[in-house]
């Protein structure tokens, strides 16, 4: 298996494990939330059914403060209870909307409520103003009273009637209708009964009848009027509308029926059974949390337990792995890579290990050594191979040279081959000329032999005599000697012409015998000239042949020699391709000179430690022979002599051409 | 008297006091290989000497009284190959670069020319025409000498004389014959002579190359070394090329034989094509 599939597997399955674990965790969390969302929701269900009750509570002592007191402010709980109940179980009916029979129940509640507060409540107030006004109106009555207006009034209409010019009878009419109709107002008012008014209607009539008998004045009617209209009148105005208002009894007798408390206990009722339903929901929910709150431990113990093993077994298998892969400590591997990166091969190796990357690593380092080493010594070798190279092409572009010297050298020789062979066709034809002029001569030669041997033989006829008389001659010299001796002192100088004639005599007879011998010889000779001349004949018409051959010869070399310099221009050519090979030889050795240069300079990024000595034993090659200076091996004397154009007289002008001899085209 | 002559051939070791005489003084290398070659062109001043052995003639050459017939050695042993327009390709590169070149940057300046291996005239003389041609198709006025060295007398002789066999100016356009060549009046003859105008811009001059100093007084714009340095050794080709380097003006050409390169010593050369190089 793959070291990554490996690593894949080991981290993914305990990841995986993880993942599985962190799922259930998070839906059993969610579960809980979830759930205690719902517990939480159910206690404030139940805590606003508690508020529900508290704002009807409130409701009802507001009302009923109200009741007692007729206060106002009382009614302040009832009004801020009724807003507050109503928005609540609206909000309330919103909350429980999942259940529906809990927000039908919330509905009957909130009818209860309503109805309560429609047939109950709304009365008691209504009563309860009602109730109200009336003390309103009997403190005011008992204001208008106190204020003792009607009795001033009364005072001073009892004072104007008495000092009326009135009749005393009139007088007293008067006063005792207005004595009745002051008793039958206090009556009303007393009793709050309409039948009590009766003496003040009487009186009231009866005075305005008296008053027109009596025909009381004017400031009396006025008073009069004033006191009915202005006390009387408005007093019994405001008691005939405190006798049509409710009071307390009424009140107690709606107490009494106990409605209300009816009501209240139905929606008490109502609401402890939505309050039940509610905390048996809670019950349920709590149970539920319970469950899954254990489930969830359960599942991050095992889980973790389970994750824990699995991945300690993983760790165990992969470090294992790592490390028999590895072969030793990743840190020392670490190294290692680090110090090969950086092209350091001197690494200390660990004998003992050969297993895993360390092992692998060693190995690598080793090869590489050998590698670099090998690349080293080719780059060493790629240099000496371009210096030979460089040298080959030296030696191309010398043996181009040396051939090119030659070319031309040989040119030169056909030219002057050429020349040779002309001058030899012409030689030749001149040659077979004289031979046949010679063979006509040599006819003539022989005669000349022949005649010449004659000749000969007569000299040696002739010679014979002139030796006789040489020998004659020198008897006589002899004899005159003698014959000179005899004569003494006078015949001195005659012995000495005897003498010299002798002497001559005897150099004549040598001079014969020697043209003796050389006629004879002579003879011999144009004898055996004659002999040769013969045998010269054929030789000459052999000669003529041959001569003519040798023209014919010629004629072929001159066409060879043409042949030759034709190929010696193709020679040229070739050189020159020859050269510029060698050319580009030089350049491509120059080429892979810069390349060995630069695989050195970059092997050289490797450091082999000094383990390694480079000890290169390939043929250096400066030792080599250079073809080039091959032929100037034998000239190392110091023979050089002083040679200068002016050290000896060099006129170049010194031909006999003259510009008369040519003419323009 | 006619006499059967079987001449003594040359020994080993006369050769090679030959070749070495010769390495030394005029740095023309002959190998073993060429002693045949040698011997035959030697042959002639055997002749010409009446010696009957090469030992007796290298003891001659080698003695004082034989200073003079150094000259006449050379002559035989040096190789003298030309030709009117010998390899093309330089005179074309002399028209269509150097002149106009030249015209271009030093417009009224002399254009100096050396032929380091004149031979026998040929080269310089293809230069000369080389040069007129152009000054004619162009209608310029260019200020021009040529002078031609070599190390053999009898071809600067021949140079100097400029009379050329009627053969060896076949090859040449008839137009430019006619133009610089005047034919001789025997027609028998098969000759002809440069024209005068021409001869007169070039001087010969005798020069060994392998000298120390050469007797030239002046850098030259273009210097002709062609098919020279092939006779000799590469440690004398490139003493030779220093001293033609050095007088070769800066930004003047250098011309070689078409198997001559310049390779591996650094020389203050730029190579321009085969065979032409320019100096830094």
């Amino acid at each position: 298996m793959k070291f990554r599939t490996q690593l894949i597997i080991g981290n993914g399955a305990t990841l995986f494990m993880l993942l599985i674990i962190g799922i259930l965790v998070f839906y059993s969390v969610k579960s809980l939330l979830e759930n205690a969302k719902w517990v939480e929701h159910t206690y404030k269900v139940i805590g606003k059914a508690n508020q529900l009750l508290g704002y009807m509570v409130d409701q009802e002592t507001g009302m009923r403060g109200f009741a007692v007191s007729g206060d106002e402010e009382f009614l302040e709980p009832y009004n801020s209870g009724k807003v507050s109940f109503d928005a609540l179980v609206k909000e309330l009916k919103v909350t429980v909307s999942d259940n529906p029979p809990q927000v039908e129940r919330l509905n009957s509640i909130e009818k209860q409520a309503i109805d309560w507060r429609t047939k109950i409540a709304e009365d008691y107030i209504e009563i309860r103003n009602s109730i109200k006004e009336g003390e309103d109106l009997e403190s005011e009555i008992h204001s208008i009273i106190k204020s003792g207006i009607g009795k001033k009034t009364m005072d001073e209409i009892r004072e104007l009637v008495q000092n009326s010019s009135l009749s005393l009878a009139d007088k007293n009419q008067l006063i005792l209708d207005m004595i009745n109709m002051e008793t039958g107002l206090r009556g009303f008012l007393l009793n709050e009964g309409e039948n009590y008014l009766e003496p003040y209607i009487l009186g009231k009539s009866l005075l305005e009848d008296h008053l027109d008998e009596a025909n009381a004045s004017q400031t009396i009617r006025n008073a009069t009027r004033n006191w009915v209209n202005n006390y009387a009148e408005k007093l019994i105005r405001l008691g005939k509308k405190e006798a049509k208002t409710q009071d307390m009894l009424d009140l107690y007798q709606v107490f009494r029926k106990k409605e209300g408390k009816k009501y209240m206990d139905q929606i008490r009722a109502s609401l402890a059974e939505f309050k039940e339903i509610e905390s048996n929901l809670l019950t349920i929910r709590l149970k539920n949390q319970e469950y899954r709150a254990n489930l969830t431990i359960y599942v991050v113990i095992f889980g973790i337990i389970f994750s824990l093993l699995i991945g300690i077994l993983l760790i165990i298998y992969i470090t294992r792995n790592i490390f028999n892969t590895l072969g030793g400590e990743p840190s020392d591997v670490a190294k290692i890579v680090k110090q090969i990166s950086n092209g350091d091969l001197s690494i200390r190796f660990d004998k003992d290990i050969v297993k895993g990357l360390y092992g692998d690593m060693k190995t690598m380092a080793i090869k590489l050594k050998e590698i670099v080493m090998e690349i080293s010594r080719r780059a060493d070798y790629m240099n000496v191979v371009s210096k030979e190279m460089s040298i080959s092409s030296q030696g191309l572009s010398d043996g181009a040279n040396s051939q090119a010297a030659s070319t031309e050298e040989i040119s030169v020789s056909m030219e002057e081959m050429l020349t040779n062979i002309e001058q030899n066709t012409s030689n030749s034809l001149e040659t077979e000329k004289m031979a046949v002029d010679t063979a006509k001569e040599i006819e003539k030669g022989k005669e000349a032999i022949d005649n010449t041997v004659g000749s000969m033989k007569n000299i040696a006829e002739k010679i014979r005599i002139i030796s006789e008389i040489a020998q004659q001659t020198n008897i006589l010299a002899l004899n005159a000697a003698v014959e000179a001796a005899r004569a003494g002192e006078a015949g001195k100088g005659f012995a000495v012409v005897a003498a010299e004639v002798r002497k001559l005599a005897e150099k004549s007879q040598v001079a014969a015998i020697e043209i003796d011998s050389l006629s004879k010889s002579s003879v011999n000779i144009a004898e055996n000239a004659s002999i040769l001349f013969n045998d010269l004949v054929p030789k000459i018409q052999r000669t003529t042949q041959l001569v003519q051959e040798i023209n014919a010869a010629s004629i072929e070399q001159k066409s060879g020699s043409q042949q030759i310099n034709s190929a010696i221009q193709q020679l040229n050519s070739v050189t020159q391709q020859y050269v510029s090979g060698s050319e580009e030889l030089a350049n491509t050795s120059k080429k892979v000179s810069t390349q060995a240069d630069s695989l050195k300079f970059t092997i050289n990024f490797f450091n082999l430690g000094n383990t390694y000595e480079n000890n290169i034993s390939l043929n250096d090659p400066s030792t080599h022979a250079q073809p080039g200076l091959e032929a100037d091996q034998h000239v190392h004397g110091n023979g050089k002599i002083k040679l200068e154009s002016n050290g000896v007289d060099i006129d170049l002008n010194d031909s006999d051409i003259n510009d008369a001899d040519f003419i323009k085209y | 008297m006619l006499v059967h002559t079987e001449k003594e051939n040359l020994k080993p070791r006369e050769f090679r006091r030959l070749s070495q005489f010769v390495y030394q003084n005029f740095g023309i290398l002959l190998p073993p290989s060429k002693r045949g070659m040698a011997e035959s062109r030697l042959q002639i001043r055997l002749q010409a000497l009446q010696m009957a052995s090469y030992r007796e003639y290298m003891d001659f050459v080698l003695s004082p009284a034989g200073k003079r017939e150094v000259f006449s050695l050379i002559d035989r042993i040096s190789t003298n190959k030309t030709d009117f327009f010998r390899e093309g390709n330089h005179f074309k590169f002399l028209r269509e670069v150097i002149l106009p070149r030249h015209e271009k940057k030093f417009a009224y300046q002399e254009l100096k020319v050396w032929s380091s291996g004149a031979s026998s005239g040929e080269e310089c003389y293809s230069i000369g025409i080389s040069i007129e041609e152009y000054i004619r198709a162009h209608q310029r006025a260019i200020n021009y000498s040529i002078i031609g060295t070599d190390i053999s007398v009898f071809v600067l002789k021949q140079a100097t004389g400029a009379v050329y066999p009627l053969e060896q100016v076949r090859k040449i356009p008839p137009e430019i014959v006619k133009r610089y060549f005047l034919r001789n009046k025997d027609a028998k003859k098969k000759i002809v002579r440069v024209e005068a105008k021409l001869r007169q811009k070039i001087k010969f001059q005798w020069l060994n190359l392998i000298d120390d100093h050469y007797n030239l007084f002046q850098e030259f714009d273009v210097i002709f070394c062609r098919n020279v340095l092939i006779y000799f050794d590469r440690k004398t080709q490139e003493a030779v090329i220093r001293k033609l380097c050095g007088k070769l003006r800066s930004g003047g050409y250098l011309l070689l034989g078409h198997s001559e390169t310049i390779s591996n010593v650094d020389f203050p050369l730029r190579r321009l094509g085969s065979t032409i190089y320019q100096k830094e």
